[in-house]
């Protein structure tokens, strides 16, 4: 027998929700790193966010770790039992949003 | 704890780490300790340009050596490291660079590299969008290149665990331990102490200060230089363009991401070891990048930050024994410690092992006067 596609709640209408992916979760989007590429860095022996971070390129895209670094610094303390609170997270740098080279050159005098 | 080791290396930058891969290659057991994390100094500060264009003989001769290095260490070092072979183009606002240029050139011809000063209009084929403001003519390397220096490092220091290295990261060196006037041991602050007979100290911009923990004077200054980084874009542009300007700066786009990133040489130099970052770069850099390239206006700006050139009295490096037994230095890389990095870790390795190197590094000794002054610096 075909086995069907299992879901693990149901909706308020009874209807199924759609199977868990099995997709790959992708934790930082602009750089496009999964789960399991951070496990398996932290796994090899590199235990601080700055090490992650500059061995898969996490927190280094776009959005410079505002959407990634938290779940990051969650994984890795799940990871190794280090709570969040003593992590020593990246530091934050100008510009907080980014600004195109042109307006940026102008505003010199 | 204690430990042993043939070798300990002080500090996981680019020197400290192909030094400790080469050393584990040659059969040694090694220990490699850094203060931070790898690149926490200048490597992981730096934008990643790899040249041959120099007119220090030596360098010129470690550059073409490194160039096919790079070439091969994706498939070494079993991790991509995004080399590419963009090459560099050191553009001319005067007849004085272009004079400076034409007499390193012949220099570096002399060598069998591929280098030549070409016409302004070639500098705008090479780099589509350059601006023709001012604009001469260039020294162009086809051959020069760019590398990730995060991947080369990280990628130098698990191959050496692979082949039976440690790395302890997060610790600091507090002391060099000799016996009957060599090298005996290292202490950490963690209260480890390493028993070695041999110990590398590569501490980029602090080479200074380790070498005080054996009162040996070494010649190296830190000095600020700012960096930006933009989002990433479709590939525009191949080659490092240097502008060597008062007002100039330098800039690639990455080849793995398609970011550009770049930076300038203060005037006059910034001492010291403050790496925040500034309002007047982050305003200044975008103004001569946009100069050199309108196109990139509407280029967005991700981030800045700085990081240390390790500067000596001539602009040259320091890779050398020492009056100390079995205490070696390689450091005081003036701003090119990534592109140099591998092969001096390379024949460093050597001279510890074998007692000299494949390529006589006598005149980046630790003892020579500092007279030769490197040109493109």
């Amino acid at each position: 027998m075909k086995s069907k596609p299992r879901s693990r709640r149901g909706r308020a209408d009874g209807r199924k929700l759609p199977a868990a992916s099995r997709e790959p979760t992708v934790v930082c989007r602009c750089e496009e790193v999964t789960e399991s590429e951070i496990r398996q860095v932290i796994r090899r022996g590199y235990t601080s966010l700055e090490e992650v971070k500059r061995i898969l390129r996490c927190g280094m895209g776009h959005c410079q770790g505002r959407n990634c670094l938290m779940p990051i610094a969650r994984i890795l303390s799940q990871e190794t039992g280090i709570p969040v609170s003593q992590m020593r997270f990246p530091t934050p740098r100008p510009p907080l949003k980014p600004l195109p080279l042109g307006l940026l050159g102008e505003s010199r005098k | 704890m204690k430990r042993t080791a043939d070798t300990v290396v002080i500090g996981a930058g680019i020197a400290g780490a192909a030094t400790a891969y080469y050393l584990t290659r040659l059969g040694q057991k090694v220990v490699l300790i850094e203060r931070g994390f790898p690149c926490s100094g200048s490597t992981g500060r730096c934008i990643g340009g790899i040249r041959q264009q120099f007119t220090h003989d030596l360098t010129i001769r470690l550059m073409i050596e490194n160039v096919a290095l790079f070439k091969s260490l994706s498939n070494e070092l079993g991790r991509n490291i995004e080399w590419f072979q963009g090459g560099y183009l050191l553009l001319a606002h005067s007849e004085e660079k272009r004079n400076t240029y034409e007499q390193a050139i012949a220099i570096q011809r002399s060598y069998g590299i591929n280098v030549n000063y070409v016409s302004a209009d070639r500098c705008r084929e090479i780099a589509p969008g350059l601006s023709s403001d001012e604009l001469l003519g260039g020294a162009h390397c086809p051959t020069d290149g760019q590398a990730n220096p995060f991947y080369t490092v990280y990628g130098f220091i698990d191959r050496m665990k692979e082949l039976g290295g440690t790395l302890l990261d997060y610790t600091e060196v507090t002391g060099i331990s000799l016996a009957n006037g060599r090298v005996s041991g290292v202490r950490t602050g963690k209260g480890d102490e390493i028993a070695c007979p041999a110990v590398v100290a590569a501490t980029g911009a602090w080479l200074a200060d380790t070498g005080k923990l054996l009162g040996i004077e070494i010649p190296v200054v830190a000095e600020r230089h700012e960096s930006l980084v933009t989002e990433a874009v479709d590939r525009v542009l191949d080659p490092m363009l240097v502008d060597y300007r008062a007002d100039g700066c330098y800039f690639v786009q990455n080849y793995g991401t398609g970011h550009f990133i770049g930076c300038y040489t203060p005037v006059p130099n910034v001492p010291g070891h403050d790496v925040a970052a500034s309002e007047e770069f982050i305003t200044e850099m975008p103004r001569r990048m946009t100069r050199l390239m309108p196109r990139l206006k509407g280029v967005r700006v991700i981030r800045q930050w700085a990081g240390s050139y390790e500067m000596t009295p001539d602009g040259n490096p320091i890779v050398s024994a020492t009056r100390v037994p079995g205490f070696y230095v390689a450091g005081g890389l003036c701003g090119h410690g990534f592109m140099l990095g591998p092969a001096i870790g390379k024949h460093l390795a050597e001279t510890v092992v074998k007692g000299k190197s494949e390529v006589d590094l006598s005149e980046f000794s630790l003892d020579r006067t500092f007279g030769k002054a490197e040109a493109l610096k």
